[in-house]
């Protein structure tokens, strides 16, 4: 074999190397701990018809805690509260991705607590995560990009592990980069009476691993 | 094959490269956190989205990333799905729309389009499929097709903006989806998503944005 044939090979084994190696190292930097939440609240209509959300959210360095617990207890009316976990993502202060073509969004999520409905009452809580894309200088949700599990009447005690790859290839010039944040809200809707309320806890890594992360990000590959 | 000295560079870039991985890992030892003691294992679900991918294949000019305007009255796109978890599943596809007017409305308020506000359309066709109820289903068909105000979208099999199929581990499908504009254009702009539910879960249901346009003038 001649020295070209044999230099051609040796930089197309490295090539493949490196092709292989710089997705699973930006893979293993993907996450960081972050400890930023936002807490909303609304009642519907305004005024509302003693229509109550109440919410008790913590966040630390890779886990989130959130209390949600909604009442309205007559006419009609809706409360929701919602706790987003990496809210307000910070570029260098969340785990983002920069400019893939395939990306994967996962989160773990604990529900414990009890959802319950009467008669023709809607008692809902919701556990999602939502990608969002660093575009011209600001966050913004991909209103594309997202993966939920509605919880109806039940009493839970149980771990979902929500994920989802999404397709970046299509021409996506203008997104920078992309970042994941998980959400756990409550609901109800329509004429009151009904409650909502459940302890979620956020995570991400094996339950119930002692060493978690909180929410991820990562390449599909 | 190789003589001593590819071997040796090989080598070198296999250390180099090994060296990184195990520095990108290192730095997960300072971000430790640890669990509150109440918290006990329980049951785990996982719940795995496919992968989803949208194709545009005629009758739209692209702008810049998903930005599109019609190019003629009939355009079509290509969704493609495909099963990565190793378990066969059912989907509802359902097709919907808003005004990047109402859309941006809504954000202002803390309200995401449209995760937060089809809800009742979810909830509809979850039971209109569980308990195959069609006048639950007809009805609920009719208010999606409400919410397309200058052009119409609907899956090419159906003729309608729903669609029911099962996946089998691995499997890989590509539905059509038509969107018609009587006029060739719009008059302002929309978002146009494509979004998937899984019915037939024990607790409740799942839902993912399976991909969507921005359709402008």
């Amino acid at each position: 074999m001649d020295v070209k044939r044999k230099v051609v090979i040796v930089i197309t084994i490295s090539l493949f190397m490196v092709n292989f190696t710089i997705p699973i190292i930006l893979a293993l930097k993907r996450v960081s701990p972050y400890a930023n939440t936002k807490v909303e609240k609304y009642k519907f209509p305004d005024p509302p018809w003693f229509a109550e959300a109440e919410v008790k959210a913590k966040a630390l360095p890779g886990y989130g805690y959130a209390c949600v617990f909604t009442t309205p207890m007559a006419r009609a009316s809706t409360a929701y509260a919602e706790v987003e976990f990496n809210a307000y993502p910070v570029p260098g202060n969340s785990p983002v991705l920069n400019c893939f073509f395939h990306i994967t969004g996962s989160t773990t999520i604990h529900v414990k607590g009890t959802v319950g409905s009467q008669g023709t009452l809607a008692a809902r809580l919701n556990v999602r995560f939502q990608i969002y894309d660093y575009r011209q200088g600001k966050w913004v949700p991909d209103p594309y990009k997202y993966g939920l599990k509605r919880l109806g009447e039940g009493v839970y005690n149980k771990t979902y592990k929500i994920s989802k790859s999404f397709d970046y290839s299509n021409n996506h010039s203008d997104v920078d980069k992309y970042t994941i944040t998980s959400f756990a809200e409550a609901s109800i809707q329509r004429i009151g009476g009904a409650t909502c309320e459940a302890v979620v806890d956020f995570y991400t890594g094996e339950y119930p691993e002692r060493v978690v992360f909180v929410c991820s990000i990562e390449l599909r590959y | 094959m190789f003589n001593r000295a590819s071997l040796l560079v090989i080598a070198i870039i296999l250390i180099i490269l090994v060296a990184c991985i195990f520095a990108a890992s290192s730095t997960h030892s300072t971000e430790e956190s640890v669990l509150p003691v109440n918290v006990t294992p329980t049951e785990v679900v996982e719940i795995v989205g496919p992968y989803t991918e949208v194709e545009i294949v005629k009758g739209f000019n692209t702008t810049r990333s998903n930005h599109v305007s019609f190019r003629s009255k009939e355009a079509l796109i290509i969704l493609r799905v495909k099963q990565v978890y190793n378990d066969t599943e059912t989907y509802i596809l359902y097709l919907t729309c808003i005004s990047y007017k109402e859309y941006k409305d809504l954000l202002k308020q803390g309200i995401r389009w449209p995760l937060e506000t089809e809800i009742t359309i979810e909830d509809s066709l979850v039971e209109a499929i569980r308990e195959n109820n069609v006048k639950v289903l007809k009805e609920v068909v009719r208010n999606i097709k409400e919410k397309f105000e200058e052009f119409k979208a609907y899956v090419k099999y159906t003729g309608e903006p729903v669609y029911l199929f099962k996946l089998e581990p691995g499997e890989e499908i590509e539905i059509p989806i038509v969107l018609e504009a009587p006029l060739g254009k719009v008059t302002k702009k929309y978002l146009f998503g494509v979004i998937l539910i899984t019915p037939y879960e024990t607790d409740g249901y799942s839902v993912f944005g399976a991909g969507g346009l921005y359709i402008g003038p």
